[in-house]
């Protein structure tokens, strides 16, 4: 049998790549919202007990980041990012950089614990950011995601549309959105339609 | 300039357009309603009634109408049932009336109301039960002739809808005096406002009333100056078109916006989901009608929505009116009328001689005033033409020597005001009835809300803007624990007299009813001598009523009717209103499009499907695909106009001829790690977990608590407490909510944290005799002998340089690897992998030749050979049960269920004639009997044509069916057809397992 093989440039036709670029207006001219895509090194979902230092002083001194306690915080230093996502569960995002986090660390993070598991390619990122950004969410999240709740350093777990999603608030008007990757059509669809009012752009870097 | 257009009113429009109504071009003004544009062209029919077809015409002026429904077309948009009051002209507006045919005027469904005496309430109840199986015949008639307006007849909406989440402090539903009041009051609180209102413009009747004045401002003026006030408030958000439908638990109320009035909009609808802290309900009052005969007739209309077109729009629906009242706010509609020059004929006050200044001033200007007389007949065709007066006795019985006729192109009628409690009622608040008012009021809150202005039942507009300031001002002590300032508004409006006279006065008037129709429900055409059959035929219960005879329900729900529906019940039954109650408000409270409901949710948003990081290579290669949950999965690879079934025996056969790849990517994956982690799956699944060492796999089967089967797969120690556990594709978000579950409920105390890793790989299964040379040309620099890699085993790897997790497991029954590998490199992978095993034939498979390839084999799948019911037991799956465990999920239960005699058994069948396939789920029966009954023995789980075995196979849940090898059974097909075969144990080919080491 013959079977026809994809050729990188195939490859990035599919998927969410047939949108690059993607530029729709409002009838105002404008954009109101910007979707790019976030290429991520690693991601990590981390069991956290709190009642156990070692494992916290461990974070705290290789991440330098201080550890959130509370769900539906993060903490950030701009290319770490750490999310309380569950009372003992946080998330790891580390940015795409080849300076941050050293190969030992990260394996010694990931061999060392038996809290530690590997989730990089389990999700898909993409920061939102615009105007009409919260409009366009509130369309499909139940979350109160006013500016005076939701604030920068927020985070919560919760659905936009019928997918399960990640939103971590960067400031007034940028927000990470992580989900499982198998759904990130369906997320970008989902965006593409609700901002098709206000404008949108979507990037892909 | 219109017929029946005020000369000289000074109204706000913009422009004039044209539009048509029945094909009939008229014209208008732009901001002004359908209904007011179709008064001014002097159009009084405008519908035709549900049951008996009669002429009706616009009587009211906002949601609450029930008669002017009309189908508008827009561009490919129709949309039916329409209030002409809810419609905003714009130039080129195509409307038509609904409900006859061949025209509105000249309709054959009117020669119905001949036959009314025949058809009266719940005649249908009665009239079609004879002969029995006559009813489909019957309804296919009654579905015809029921409902109003026809849908469009086309299969997409073309309409485009979404819904928005919104939280707020305070929402205030109603933007009239009240509502703009509470909101005013609230602006400088720095709490977080919406405010709500079905009309184009906040003010409510403060557009409409000339006679109310606010800080000496005309009160339309300081309407608009308010909501100029509150647009500029960040703070405040300002839904206009909007009406407010449903309340419901935890302040959680739903609005649908119509945003076809915004030039640029897109969105036809919106569907605001608002959670609130505090909700005040502002709805006002909605004018009641009274119920006398010949109501109906185009030409009496509400006093208030007389007033409203008149003072609004500049519109009189004639030129002779008369005025029919029980209360004095029906004499403002005259002072307004004459105003505009309409000649008023006189004013029918129900209520002995009353005074007030009001009266004093329609008296001054020579209005002649009827008091203590009633309207007891409408004259008229198609439309009012005469009225007949007559005088009533001190206990309500008309004088008949006294009647006087009177002509009349206009009757504007008053009974009274009702507050709107709809949402009041659906928030779970209880009424009260208030005898002075003759009103249900708010009594009982249960929600986070409060009443104001109409809708408390508070009538006056003085006391309306108090209340509404001191409730307010609680809101906001109890919100953010602040005293606001003083709101100061100065009221000035017309005083009234309260005196009501009740509209009902069944004893005196039953004669009148005899010939005439008196309608209650103008929508449902329900008459008095509906409300009189029912009581007569004991629906006594006001729930009953309304069900027998439609009494409040239709597209108005009953906002005209209801009050006067139960005054008739309770004199029938000679009882007080409060002993006969209510019944239930139900949302909506106006109509609701189903396409807002699904709003973005539809199309290729309906669902998520999910993708395979592999998807592009199927989709490129034109596989066919199948639904697994929400995955869309790779179910056969046609090759040069093969049909299905020439595909998948090309793929099963390859599979064990040469080798077979599978994208297996959907199946769920869970990473259990913690040092309980042995103690954790001993709990889950049946079997023993207590000795599996590193690099070991496991086949398990969790049971649900009822100890049936829940879900299988395959689970691998991947280090000491670290395991990698597989689920069902459809099953792994069950299994991993289930685990979290027991988890942390039950077994908080165990160190075991459960992470779903399901897409973090992609999945290839790589199965058949060749497999082993395949991976090895692949590039995989693992030790792939049967002696360093057995079956049930796992290596770490890689393949090419690509890391990967290999486990020596099958679900085929030949020689299998399941290659995981991080999912950014499994369409890599996946290519590799083929372009390697070019050489050897290797061929991808779907999903249908996996089925057929684990059928031959007896492997079950989850959800196809299990419906819940099913124990392992039933599968004769004894030694997957650990007999050494104390305790496992289901154990107790599986026990029990293990004591059943003659539990269905999973058995093998093979059909006599073997080429005929049995259809899944089909029944089988051990005899053919010529008659009902027939015992049934159990049903197909699975069944396919095995190119393997040369013949059809089929998996079956048998009563008894182990004990039932070799016995003949037959299965009956819908067609009439009985395919007969024989019980076999359940697997087809291979039989020993020889080939899962290759061969």
């Amino acid at each position: 049998m013959v079977y026809e093989f994809l050729t990188l440039k195939q490859k990035e036709n599919d998927s969410l790549f047939m949108y690059k670029n993607e530029k729709v207006f409002s009838s105002s001219k404008k954009v109101g919202l910007k979707i790019t895509n976030i290429n991520v090194k690693n991601i990590l979902n981390l069991r956290v007990n709190y009642r156990s230092f070692s494992f916290q002083n461990y974070l705290k001194k290789v991440l330098k980041l201080e550890i959130p306690k509370n769900v539906g915080i993060f903490k950030n230093n701009g290319k770490l990012s750490l999310l309380a996502i569950g009372p003992s569960e946080l998330l790891l995002i580390i940015a795409d950089d080849k300076n941050i986090f050293s190969k030992s660390n990260y394996e010694k993070l990931l061999n060392n614990f038996s809290n530690v598991t590997d989730v990089t390619d389990h999700y898909h990122s993409l920061n939102l950011s615009g105007d009409k950004l919260r409009w366009v969410l509130s369309k499909g999240c139940s979350v109160d995601l006013n500016k005076s709740v939701f604030r920068p350093g927020s985070c919560v777990q919760t659905l936009l549309g019928n997918s399960n999603v990640i939103f971590t608030c960067n400031s007034d008007n940028s927000i990470t959105l992580v989900c499982v990757s198998s759904y990130i059509e369906y997320v970008l669809r989902w965006l593409k339609d609700a901002a098709n009012q206000e404008g949108y752009f979507f990037l892909t870097n | 300039m219109e017929k029946n257009r005020i000369k000289n009113f000074s109204i706000d429009f913009r422009k004039k357009v044209f539009f048509y109504f029945d094909n009939k071009k008229l014209y208008g003004f732009e901001g002004e309603t359908l209904a007011s544009a179709l008064i001014a062209n002097n159009i009084k029919l405008v519908g035709r009634s549900f049951k008996y077809h009669r002429p009706r015409g616009i009587i009211a002026i906002g949601s609450e109408e029930p008669n002017a429904l009309v189908t508008i077309n827009k561009g490919d948009k129709t949309e039916p049932n329409i209030q002409a009051t809810k419609v905003h002209l714009y130039q080129g507006l195509i409307a038509k009336s609904q409900n006859c045919w061949p025209n509105l005027k000249y309709d054959f469904g009117s020669i119905l109301s001949f036959f009314s005496k025949l058809i009266p309430a719940g005649f249908y109840y009665k009239t079609f039960m004879w002969p029995p199986n006559g009813w489909k015949t019957y309804e296919h008639f009654i579905r015809k002739m029921a409902g109003l307006g026809k849908a469009a007849e086309i299969h997409k909406d073309p309409n485009r809808y979404e819904h928005v989440h919104s939280h707020v402090d305070v929402l205030i539903v109603g933007g009239g005096i009240s509502g703009l009041v509470s909101c005013l009051t609230l602006a400088n609180s720095n709490l977080n406002i919406m405010i709500a209102d079905e009309n184009e413009e906040l003010g409510g009747n403060l557009n409409y009333e000339n006679d109310v004045f606010i800080n000496s401002v005309a009160a339309k003026k300081w309407a608009k100056q308010t909501t100029k006030k509150l647009e500029n408030l960040e703070n405040v958000k300002i839904l206009t078109h909007s009406n407010v439908f449903g309340y419901h638990d935890h302040n959680f109320i739903t609005i649908s916006e119509n945003c076809e009035h915004e030039v640029s909009n897109k969105i036809t609808q919106r569907l605001w989901k608002v959670r609130a802290k505090r909700v005040v309900l502002a709805q006002g009052l909605i004018e009641r009608p009274i119920v006398f005969s010949g109501n109906d007739l185009p030409g009496v209309m509400l006093s208030s929505a007389v007033r409203g077109y008149a003072n609004k729009y500049g519109v009189v629906l004639g030129k002779k009116a008369i005025i029919f009242t029980n209360n004095d706010d029906a004499y403002r509609t005259a002072l307004v009328l004459y105003k505009a020059g309409i000649k008023i004929q006189c004013i029918v006050d129900l209520r002995e001689q009353v005074s007030s200044k009001l009266l004093s001033k329609v008296q001054n200007i020579g209005i002649e005033i009827f008091f203590g007389h009633t309207l007891s007949k409408v004259i008229g065709r198609y439309c009012v033409k005469k009225v007949e007066v007559s005088k009533l006795s001190k206990e309500g019985k008309i004088n008949s020597n006294s009647k006087k006729i009177i002509n009349a192109d206009l009757v504007a009628v008053s009974g009274g005001w009702t507050p709107s409690v709809n949402l009041f009622s659906q928030s779970g608040g209880k009424l009260k009835w208030d005898s002075q008012s003759l009103n249900f009021k708010p009594s009982f809150h249960f929600q986070n809300e409060v009443t104001i202005g109409g809708c408390n039942g508070t009538f006056d507009y003085e006391k309306t803007v108090l209340e509404s300031i001191d409730k307010t001002k609680v809101i906001v002590k109890d919100l953010i624990n602040k005293n606001l300032r003083e709101t100061n508004l100065k009221i000035d409006s017309p005083k009234f007299n309260k005196s009501l006279r009740s509209t009902w006065f069944f004893n005196s008037s039953k004669d009148i009813f005899k010939n005439d129709k008196a309608f209650v429900d103008f929508q449902n055409d329900v008459t008095v001598s509906d409300v009189l059959l029912a009581s007569n035929e004991g629906y006594n219960s006001v729930e009953h009523l309304k069900r027998y005879t439609t009494l409040g329900m239709g597209t108005d729900q009953g906002k005209t009717s209801n009050i006067n529906g139960l005054e008739i019940l309770s004199v029938k039954l000679n009882k007080a209103i409060p002993e006969i109650g209510t019944t239930t408000f139900r949302m909506p409270y106006s109509p609701v499009r189903l396409g807002l409901i699904g709003g973005r949710d539809i199309s290729d948003l309906f669902d998520p499907i999910r993708l395979t990081k592999i998807d592009p290579w199927h989709r490129l290669n034109k596989a066919k695909y199948e639904n697994v949950g929400q995955w869309m999965r790779a179910w056969y690879y046609p090759q040069d106009n093969e049909n299905m079934q020439t595909a998948v025996n090309r793929e099963v056969l390859n599979t064990r001829l040469n080798a077979g790849i599978l994208d297996a990517s959907t199946l769920g994956k869970i990473d259990i790690k913690g040092k309980d982690s042995r103690k954790f799956l001993n709990m889950i699944y049946t079997n023993d977990w207590s000795l599996i060492k590193p690099g070991q796999c496991k086949y398990g089967i969790m049971l649900n608590e009822d100890g049936m089967v829940m879900d299988d797969g395959v689970t691998t120690c991947i280090e000491n407490n670290h395991f990698h556990m597989t689920t069902t594709t459809g099953g792994s978000a069950s299994v991993l909510s289930w685990l979290e579950e027991w988890s942390q409920t039950e077994w908080p105390h165990l160190d075991v944290n459960i992470t779903s890793v399901t897409e973090n790989w992609s999945v290839l299964s790589l199965s058949g005799p060749k497999a082993r040379e395949i991976l090895s040309q692949s590039g995989c620099d693992i030790d792939l002998s049967n002696k360093n890699f057995p079956f049930m085993t796992f290596k770490n790897g890689k393949i090419g340089g690509i890391p990967v997790r290999i486990f020596r497991i099958s679900f085929t029954g030949e020689l299998s690897y399941e290659i995981n590998t991080p999912s950014r490199y499994g369409l890599y992978l996946w290519q590799k992998i083929l372009k390697s095993g070019g050489k050897f034939n290797l061929m991808p498979y779907g999903t249908e030749a996996m089925h057929v390839l684990r059928a031959e084999k007896g492997f079950i799948i989850v959800g196809q050979e299990t419906d819940g019911s099913v124990s392992p037991l039933d599968l004769g799956m004894d030694w997957i049960i650990s007999k050494n465990k104390k305790d496992f999920i289901g154990k107790r239960s599986l026990k029990i269920s293990s004591t059943i005699k003659n539990r269905k058994e999973l058995v093998g069948i093979l059909t006599d004639n073997s080429e005929q396939i049995i259809p899944e789920g089909a029944h089988s029966i051990e005899d053919v009997k010529s008659s009902p009954p027939v015992e049934m023995l159990g049903h197909v789980t699975s069944s396919y044509y095995s190119p393997n075995c040369n013949r059809s196979i089929a998996l079956a849940l048998i009563k008894g069916g182990r004990s039932k090898i070799g016995q003949k059974v037959f299965f009956p097909t819908l067609d009439g057809d009985i395919i007969t075969g024989k019980l076999v144990k359940p697997n087809f080919f291979d039989p020993n397992g020889d080939r899962l080491n290759g061969i």
